[in-house]
């Protein structure tokens, strides 16, 4: 709870842009959803057959999951805030246009008599009475949207639209539940309160005139916003810099960013920080939605390339991607020292008692051994059943268990071993040791900074500066700034401007 | 102003409506009463083209309805159904004029018209107007929707079953209403129902139908007197005023012999004779009689309170 505080504490300003950015996407994807289903309500409530069809196809939309619907929207439309509002648009379709189609399509058969036998042309009808009648249930039908969007848009955190899901996915990645209960919390909370905003609304004709007005507002303001970020990214000497989800990618762009405007002031740097998983930042590349993004050797072999065998040195790995990548029209440039791949770690006491220095050390005292690890990492090839068979290890007991609780089940004794990252902050936190892999299982891992070939050609001082980079940063380094950043909440560009000048590589 | 020619209706296999041939005439008040499920809804909803027949045309004011403009064909009369049919979410204002609206008709002059039309019907004071329809009792919803009726001045008048859903006495009051608006405007209307004794209170001519075929036209008076055939006698049997058998009348009246008389043989013929000195002579069979017209009247009395 006190975590929680502070993290609010100390994040407010992203809060407050994730919040409205959240609500936008909602309210922009909600709005284009009435846009389209009402009318189509109100021009079919006399075509039945017809109606009843486009029924039963806005129910299909709803069956897709989510997931499922953004990944084929990708290759579409690509990723970010685009995908995002259609997915949300298909799903708010569904209890709209059902509820508005109901609701015209029960009136009173003798009111519909009156009416066609008064003369009444198809437009007094619908406005004088056909409407009003629906409302309550064209209004229903709008709660019932916007609380599935607001919650459904967490997901457009994945494809880089931004919004509380972007707590959401953090939490889950960095193992940090105060950030996923404040992301699902706020969005549960904001959810709740449009509803009840909306239920207001429908009221009373005044509501809705007030109701209207402060959204036509919100539009407006968040439509401003939105155009003048188009326009900066369309100026011509924009570098748009995006990281993957998590504290050190979002470091690394802030180095970038530093170094780009040390040597060309004139440069305007544009960082999306968090803007989703692997296939969605390369796919954003390949569209030119963003300029440069950090990325792993073993990520671009084995989530990319999709190669069966990973070379084991690091700098075969780096050539390999690289080689990988200049045949798709990409340049990789050159790697920083650290490695970020799977590490086994015990606490140094347990690593003093058994001379413990590498995973062959291991061997010998395996029996004795409880391991605690992920799931993930417990079943796959490479993890845990790959390390069995390169050292011959078994070791004792092994417990699969959440992320979040590994480390502090290591630190109260309850495993003796347990599996992470390199460069995760828990281990300089807890000053552990991290179990060296002297026969090179685990591929290298090494970040570099990733972007189109052409992007080069055009912009070498970028290439000069950022190269500054290469073969700097030590894993410890890295731990030490993850731990900053993630752990001791403090802010990502400050650190990384502090990195820079303290290793002479900017000046200012 | 109504013109039937040779109207058939179907429904698949179904035969609604045989050979219908009726002319309506202008300003006159026509019933057409006949069982439910004789086609009497289907036949009306043809005049404002809400059903269209499957043979034949329908004609009003001349002209074919199929051929002529529906808005305004529709907007030309006013239709009063089963229900009040109140839209109940505009005002009672707004309910009467909303044929002027879809006209255009100023809101100024909708709210003037909307007064008129409320007092026509009885419904005088000024709240009527911004109330809505939920406030209002059975009685009145039905007097709105007449007064909805008249808002256009229409020349013709449909009415499906308009008062078969009030009690008696609301429904006698509906039927003096729609009378006098009937004698004071003059319009024509169209009435359907299925009780009898609406259609010969209100008819000025009553067209009488059953299972899809015209049976008889004609004024209540011919209806009564001269039935057709068998369907319209039975329908109309209990409206036939209870007059008696001739024996009757003489074993209750004891008339005194006369010199003379025109023969009769029913109580009716005896009820058309001119009175002479306060009293009727007739003859019965080979005697003739003189009866005081006050104990007629006595007699008649007796029977209707049986
Ligand atoms: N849309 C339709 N499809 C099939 N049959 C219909 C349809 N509408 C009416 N009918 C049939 O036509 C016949 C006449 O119906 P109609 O409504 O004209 O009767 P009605 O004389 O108005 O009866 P009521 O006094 O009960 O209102 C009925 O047998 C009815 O079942
Ligand atoms: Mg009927």
């Amino acid at each position: 709870m006190q975590s929680l505080m502070k993290l609010i504490a100390h994040q407010q300003g992203q809060l407050v842009a994730a919040l409205g950015q959240h609500l936008v996407l909602s309210l922009v994807s909600l709005l284009i959803a009435a846009v389209i289903a009402l009318p189509l309500a109100m021009a079919l409530k006399d075509h039945r057959r017809l109606g009843e069809l486009i029924l039963q196809i806005t129910g299909i939309f709803q069956t897709i999951p989510s997931l499922a619907l953004l990944g084929l929207l990708i290759p579409i439309v690509g990723i970010g805030t685009v995908p995002a509002v259609i997915a949300l648009v298909l799903y708010a379709m569904m209890p709209i246009y059902q509820n508005a189609y109901t609701g015209l399509t029960t009136i009173d058969p003798q009111l519909e008599e009156a009416g066609l036998a008064f003369g009444l042309s198809w437009w007094t009808r619908l406005k004088r009475y056909e409407l009003p009648l629906a409302l309550p249930l064209i209004f229903s039908g709008l709660r019932i949207a916007l609380v599935m969007i607001i919650g459904t848009a967490t997901l457009a955190a994945l494809i880089g639209a931004g919004g509380l899901g972007t707590y959401i996915l953090l939490g889950i990645q960095q193992n940090n539940n105060g950030e996923l209960l404040l992301g699902a919390g706020l969005s549960a909370f904001l959810a709740l309160l449009s509803a009840g905003v909306l239920k207001w609304v429908g009221k009373s004709r005044r509501n809705l005139k007030i109701g209207g007005v402060v959204l036509a507002g919100l539009l407006v303001c968040g439509g401003a916003v939105t155009v003048q970020r188009h326009l900066v990214h369309s100026q011509p000497d924009t570098i748009v810099i995006a990281g993957k989800m998590g504290g050190e990618p979002n470091l690394l762009i802030h180095m970038y960013k530093d170094l780009i405007e040390e040597a060309a002031p004139q440069t305007k740097v544009v960082l999306k920080p968090n803007f989703g998983g692997t296939s969605f930042l390369y796919a954003a590349l390949q569209r030119d939605q963003i300029d440069i993004y950090p990325e792993f050797t073993g990520t671009v072999l084995e989530g990319l390339a999709k190669q069966k065998q990973t070379p084991k040195s690091p700098d075969q790995a780096y050539q390999a991607a690289r080689r990988y990548l200049a045949r798709q029209g990409m340049t990789y440039l050159k790697p920083m020292a650290y490695q970020n791949g799977y590490a086994l770690a015990v606490t140094a006491s347990f690593a003093k008692q058994h001379r413990l220095a590498t995973i062959s050390d291991l061997v010998e005292q395996q029996a004795a051994v409880t391991a605690g690890f992920d799931p993930d990492f417990a079943q796959q090839p490479d993890g845990y059943l790959g390390l069995q068979k390169a050292y011959d290890l078994k070791v004792g007991t092994v417990k699969t268990m959440e992320p979040t609780l590994r480390y502090q089940a290591l630190v109260q004794g309850k495993v003796e071993l347990v599996d992470g990252y390199t460069t995760d902050p828990q281990l300089r936190q807890y000053h552990l040791r991290v179990l060296a892999d002297d026969r090179h299982f685990f591929p290298p891992y090494q970040g570099a900074p990733l972007m189109k070939a052409r992007f080069a050609k055009t912009h070498p001082v970028v290439v000069k500066q950022l190269n500054k980079l290469a073969g700097q940063i030590t894993t410890n380094e890295m731990q030490e700034m993850n731990y900053a950043v993630t752990v001791k909440h403090q802010k990502a560009s400050v650190v990384a401007h502090q990195y820079l000048r303290s290793h002479h590589l900017i000046t200012k | 102003m109504i013109e039937y020619c040779t109207v058939g209706m179907r429904y698949g296999d179904h035969q609604i409506l045989t050979d219908i041939n009726l002319k309506i005439r202008a300003h006159e008040l026509f019933v057409l009463v006949g069982p439910s499920g004789s086609g009497k809804t289907t036949l009306i909803r043809m005049v404002n083209r809400l059903t269209v027949p499957t043979s034949g045309q329908v004609k009003v004011a001349g002209q074919d309805v199929a051929a002529s403009d529906l808005a305004k064909l529709r907007l030309s009369m006013g239709y009063v159904l089963q229900t009040a049919s109140l839209f109940p979410n505009l005002t009672i204002a707004d309910n009467v004029t909303i044929q002027l609206e879809q006209q255009g008709c100023s809101k100024a002059e909708r709210k003037r018209k909307a007064r008129q039309l409320l007092a026509a019907v009885g419904l005088k004071e000024k709240d009527y107007l911004t109330r809505y329809p939920a406030a209002l009792s059975g009685g009145q919803q039905q007097r709105v929707a007449i007064a909805r009726a008249l808002a256009t001045n229409p020349q013709l008048i449909l009415m499906d079953e308009s008062f078969s859903a009030l009690d008696p006495v609301l429904r006698r009051q509906m039927q003096d209403l729609l009378l006098s608006l009937h004698a004071k405007h003059g319009m024509t209307v169209l009435f359907v129902t299925h009780d009898m004794q609406e259609a010969l209170r209100l008819g000025d001519r009553i067209g009488v139908i059953n299972a899809g075929r015209l049976q008889q036209v004609g004024t209540p008076q011919e209806i009564i007197e001269h039935p057709a055939n068998a369907f319209v006698r039975d329908f109309f049997a209990s409206a036939r005023p209870r007059y008696g058998t001739l024996t009757d009348l003489l074993a209750a009246t004891q008339p005194q012999p006369a010199v003379a008389g025109p023969l009769v043989t029913t109580v009716a013929e005896i009820l058309r004779l001119p009175v002479c000195d306060g009293e009727l002579c007739f003859s019965i069979a080979q005697q003739a009689y003189r009866l005081p017209v006050a104990k007629l009247l006595h007699y008649l009395g007796k029977r209707e309170e049986k």
